[in-house]
């Protein structure tokens, strides 16, 4: 077992706010619309930016854009006013005009939240040659909301935590992570449920520690959270093998025969497919496959992939044969 | 739904845990939630508000920059403006005390303006807009920026 089963991405965000501008909250079409022309002047200079209007941008796209974590809902509420940066390989996107001015973000693959950060913030200094952002000599850099006063920074770790679940150790992992001042979420953001075993760790302070303290606080947690993985993972197999190799494989025979299927409950068995892969109770030729289906099942993603415009009863049609052809291809 | 815990107030809080099957559904209210680790960190990223208390009974506080009232910031736990920091600072502080380690920014600075005058800051901006305007074939505007920044740095050299 390795990290790599449990660590799904990191990403780091900052947030900032133009100094002589009032923030989105209690903003105007005409102001916004200045932060908006200031901003993408900027990123425009910074580098070869996708540079998107919300207004302009089909409902789909931004739903899509949604699911890979690119933007955000608040966002996608602030449509007639915000727009998004997205750069060409898709790991950096930089929101304006959500809660703050701008929220620059940099998301990559597995434990790589040091890099993310040194790829962010190097926009960020290039960012402030053109634009003047609020800043206090106490309180650092000013945001709508003070809660993320300071550097504006929350680095957070997408992680895959079945063993944890099944083991009912989530509530006393939660609540000593809280004590070291960072937060476990479900996986969608702040409200969600956890859904599919993936959590978000992510600190809550902003102010009186600096980026790389809070960068190296959230990276070692994650790893410390790592290891009791990999330990409930393997009590799981010393106690329950049976049950669980039961449960695995019963998902894995429905993802294969199934006549139709909900996201829900594609995701539901999916993520006891990836559990199952992780601990060697499934076989695949190659089990990242399970990791594109569960990007690739949702809603819109099912549309995309059909060329079509799908109702509800289509796509779970369309979704039960396709999670079943590409399971079939990986049958060793 | 009432509450699982108290059975009194309704349920505003939802988790769902599946083991094996079997799952184990939770609703609490908002104040049972609170006693409950499990929601434990979404509680904490509310802004807590006692601080406002000692403020009741007297006259309410309005940022002169962007207007926004005290009542304005305690319904929505949002600021105005950067000005606000300023207007509402012993509050902001009081609330921050609770949820930050520390009081004061340990991290980056915005080194790149601080050194810089207004009128060199200026001139960097309409650079900006200068190049944005010759990438949009504006020329127009293009040239009014031109005498700006030239007038700007002949200012400089003045003084």
């Amino acid at each position: 077992m390795n990290n790599n089963d449990i660590i799904i991405s990191s990403r780091v965000r900052l947030a900032r706010n133009l100094s002589e501008q009032p923030f989105t909250t209690n903003t105007n079409i005409e102001k916004a619309n200045n932060v908006l022309t200031s901003a993408f002047n900027a990123l425009s200079e910074v580098s070869n930016f996708n540079l998107y209007k919300c207004k302009n941008l089909k409902s789909d796209a931004m739903e899509e854009m949604l699911e890979d974590h690119l933007i955000s809902g608040e966002l996608i509420n602030n449509s007639d006013i915000s727009g998004v940066a997205i750069s060409q390989d898709n790991t950096v996107s930089i929101m304006v005009n959500e809660e703050d001015h701008l929220r620059e973000q940099c998301m990559l693959d597995g434990l790589n939240l040091k890099r993310a950060y040194d790829i962010i913030s190097d926009i960020d200094m290039e960012l402030m040659t053109s634009l003047n952002f609020a800043y206090d000599n106490q309180l650092g850099f000013l945001t709508a909301c003070p809660t993320n006063v300071g550097t504006g920074l929350r680095a957070s770790v997408m992680m895959f935590l079945p063993g944890i679940v099944l083991t009912n150790n989530l509530s006393d992992m939660v609540s000593t992570v809280s004590k070291l001042g960072l937060c476990v979420r479900g996986a969608y953001g702040e409200g969600s449920s956890a859904s599919g075993y993936v959590f978000q760790i992510s600190n809550q302070f902003s102010l009186g520690k600096t980026e790389e303290e809070i960068v190296q606080l959230v990276e070692s947690t994650a790893l410390k959270i790592c290891d009791l993985e990999n330990k409930a993972r393997q009590l799981l197999l010393e106690r329950n093998k049976d049950n669980l190799a039961d449960e695995v494989l019963r998902s894995y025979g429905i993802l294969g025969n199934c006549y139709k299927i909900s996201t829900s409950e594609a995701m539901e068995l999916l993520s006891k497919v990836k559990l199952g892969c992780a601990l060697k109770l499934i076989n695949l030729k190659q089990p990242e496959v399970v990791d594109e289906l569960i990007k690739n099942i949702t809603p819109v993603k099912i549309n995309k992939l059909s060329n079509k415009n799908l109702t509800e009863t289509e796509r779970d049609l369309f979704r039960a044969e396709y999670i079943g052809r590409v399971l079939k291809n990986n049958r060793i | 739904m009432l509450c699982d815990k108290c059975k009194k107030n309704n349920a505003t809080f939802f988790s769902s845990v599946n083991i094996n099957g079997n799952i184990t559904e939770t609703h609490l209210c908002e104040n049972c939630a609170k006693e409950n680790k499990l929601f434990s960190f979404n509680n904490f990223l509310a802004p807590s508000f006692d601080a406002f208390d000692f403020l009741h009974d007297e006259d309410e506080l309005v940022c002169d920059n962007c207007g926004y009232t005290l009542s304005d910031f305690k319904d929505s736990g949002m600021l105005g403006c950067s000005n606000c920091y300023k207007v509402f600072r012993d509050i902001i502080l009081n609330n921050l005390s609770k949820i930050q380690p520390a009081l004061t920014h340990k991290g980056k600075k915005p080194d790149v303006s601080e050194g810089l005058t207004e009128n060199e800051k200026e001139i960097k901006k309409l650079e900006v807009q200068l190049k944005q305007a010759v990438n949009e074939e504006n020329y127009e505007l293009a040239g009014e920026l031109k005498k700006k920044i030239i007038a700007l740095k002949e200012g400089d050299k003045h003084e």
